[in-house]
């Protein structure tokens, strides 16, 4: 997941090397699909075609996030927090320092509370992060039958 | 993958070789991905393991497990 400008800059810059890889590839297709030669080439080219996949699809979200502005994020489960938390911040058009600013402490510190999914981070502070993005906040917990 | 013998390793896991879905196969089975490690990925010459390793916040290499498959047999 992008989480910011410069990873922005940087996924975008590493798609477009992936293209170009994937095009030199072609251009040195293996011709017999039998031979040990062709599983080599056509293994480094799904692997790339795959990765560059992901880095798209990383590209969009963001992309779509940045453009959503107010926006509702329902997550299932407790797990996906975290996530909700950074794509929240995205959607509000915040920057990790602009968040950090907020709360008093160095961007760095945001940045390795979203690096890390937030483990480790208090509720308290989870809740100073909620009122500083002015989240609000709708659950259900659900109790499974015992 | 230099050294790896390529259709045996593909005899005895093909899910290895499946990059479809975001490898969901390959994570299913694993717990983790498959990439050929000293794949290029570019056309300078960045390899798998070095795109992996690059930390997009400090431009740094971060830790990540590269496992020499002729180890293993």
């Amino acid at each position: 997941m992008i989480r910011n400008e410069r990873q922005y800059r940087i996924t975008n810059s590493q798609a477009g090397n992936f293209r170009n890889a994937l095009e030199q590839l072609r251009g040195r297709r293996v011709a017999s699909s039998n031979s040990a030669e062709y599983l080599r080439w056509k293994t480094q080219y799904d692997a790339i075609r795959s990765q560059l996949k992901d880095l798209e699809e990383d590209l969009r979200e963001y992309e779509s996030l940045q453009e959503a502005g107010s926006t509702t994020i329902e997550i299932d489960s407790f797990d996906d927090l975290p996530q909700a938390l950074i794509q929240a911040r995205i959607a509000a058009g915040m920057t990790q320092k602009h968040l950090a600013e907020k709360l008093g402490i160095k961007e760095q510190q945001i940045q390795r509370y979203e690096a890390s999914d937030y483990a480790g981070v208090g509720l308290d502070r989870i809740r100073e992060i909620c009122d500083a993005l002015g989240i609000t906040v709708h659950s259900s917990l659900s109790l499974s039958q015992r | 993958m230099s050294g790896v013998d390529i259709p045996q390793l593909r005899r005895e896991e093909a899910v290895l070789f499946d990059f479809s879905n975001r490898r969901a196969a390959q994570k299913r089975r694993f717990g983790g991905e498959f990439f050929p490690a000293q794949g290029a990925v570019d056309t300078v010459g960045t390899v798998f393991l070095e795109f992996f390793q690059y930390d997009k916040d400090t431009g740094e290499r971060k830790g990540i497990i590269a496992i020499d498959l002729r180890s293993l047999r």
